[in-house]
């Protein structure tokens, strides 16, 4: 658990005031997730690593105006979030549908699987039908699944970054649940 | 890291399958290339140290451009310099250059002085040599003034040649008020130098457009 004096924000303010072992603290903490959260979003690791590098390229750039208004996570993944809708309109395939529209077909959730794997090969096997599962998912619900499980982020704090509603994250959330347990055998 | 408020944890707890969470954790392996860190790490490390950025920004700093002013001045003075040597001297009074005025004024004193040659029987100097000569007249206080003036500039100019001999004639002639050309050119007359009187007007004419041609004085000494 990180104390105040190495919170996220605490290191942020130290960096703007010129720390760059700061930085380096930050960028060790949140290189994972960010990362995967853009692997999964975007499907090719060579677009992933420039995406990656541009959005931490941003945040040192606009370090001088960093002020501890909102979480430091919240903002990270808000550039993250932002350079994301860049790349889908300068491709392509332009912005995703799913960020466009609200999907009404989450009523029906499958319920979550009692039976755990039998052992380490059949777990393997089930996480990479997961990561199959959710790189089929439309882009906006397992962008929500994924703020959730890579970043813990809140559904507040989703909403904020993804500029929609609160309820329109749950329900976003909702229905990647529902088709993950789906492909993954789950009850219904 | 974030925390949601208690009254979330209800709805996350709703949306929560422990076993989908389990086995994404299980694929949370991928992490960023290497050489990734070590680039971004510079840039951030860079962008906090004093005086960071390329050399080249040194001029380009705050969009200022150093080398602007001087480069400015020095273009300026070079066009100053170009357009003091294009003007004309200013020993030149009417634009006409010295060489040309000096024909002119020859001509005019030869033709003159062929007019005046049967009835004088007398051979005028020429018109160059006259103008060497200093008026007869002493000089009024006005010349003696602009001569002490020129004195430091004399003093200054490198040491004498014909170019020099030259513009002093010059300068002396240019410099006469009209009662010294009036007495130079009554001399003349006097003297029955008509030739020569005759170009000395013709100078006056053009130094002294405003003046009256003769004086009614000298009108009344000149032999008939």
């Amino acid at each position: 658990m990180p104390t105040d004096d190495d919170a996220d924000e605490t290191l942020m303010l130290r960096y703007r005031a010129g720390d760059a072992n700061a930085f380096t603290q930050l960028y060790a903490r949140h290189k994972g997730p960010l990362y995967r959260y853009l692997l999964r979003q975007c499907g090719q690791p060579a677009v992933a690593e420039e995406l990656f590098q541009d959005v931490w390229l941003k945040l040192i750039a606009a370090r001088t105006g960093y002020t501890v208004q909102a979480k430091f996570t919240t903002w990270l993944y808000r550039l993250a979030h932002n350079r994301l809708m860049d790349y889908y309109r300068a491709s392509a395939r332009r912005l995703p549908a799913s960020y466009a529209e609200d999907c009404p077909e989450w009523a029906a959730i499958p319920a979550p699987a009692e039976a755990q794997p039998e052992n380490q090969e059949d777990r393997r096997r089930q996480a990479e039908r997961l990561l199959t599962l959710l790189a089929k998912l439309p882009e906006a619900q397992r962008e929500a699944f994924l703020l959730k499980e890579e970043a813990g982020l809140s559904l507040e704090t989703i909403a904020q970054i993804t500029g929609t509603g609160r309820e329109t994250v749950k329900s976003r959330l909702r229905y990647a649940l529902a088709r993950l347990r789906r492909g993954l055998g789950g009850a219904p | 890291m974030n925390h949601p408020r208690p009254g979330e944890q209800a709805e996350l707890n709703e949306l929560h399958d422990e076993r989908l969470a389990e086995l994404y954790r299980a694929t949370r392996d991928i992490e960023p290339p290497a050489w990734l860190a070590p680039r971004i790490l510079t840039a951030a490390r860079t962008a906090v140290e004093p005086h960071s950025g390329p050399v080249v920004s040194w001029f380009r700093r705050r969009g200022t451009r150093f080398w602007a002013p001087p480069v400015a001045l020095a273009a300026t003075v070079a066009l100053a310099v170009g357009l003091l040597r294009l003007l004309p001297p200013v020993s030149e009074p009417g634009g006409m250059p010295a060489m040309v005025e000096d024909k002119v004024l020859s001509s005019m004193a030869k033709s003159a002085a062929e007019q005046d040659a049967a009835p004088t029987q007398s051979i005028p100097p020429a018109a160059g040599a006259m103008r060497m000569a200093p008026p007869a007249v002493p000089k009024s206080e006005a010349p003696a003034v602009e001569t002490r003036r020129r004195e430091p500039l004399l003093q200054a100019a490198p040491p004498g040649g014909a170019a020099e001999t030259k513009v002093d004639r010059r300068d002396s002639a240019q410099r006469w008020t009209p009662a010294e050309w009036r007495a130079e050119i009554a001399r003349l007359r006097r003297q029955g130098r008509d030739a020569e009187a005759e170009a000395r007007l013709a100078e006056f004419r053009r130094h002294y457009p405003d003046e009256p041609d003769e004086p009614l004085d000298d009108a009344a000494e000149r032999p008939r």
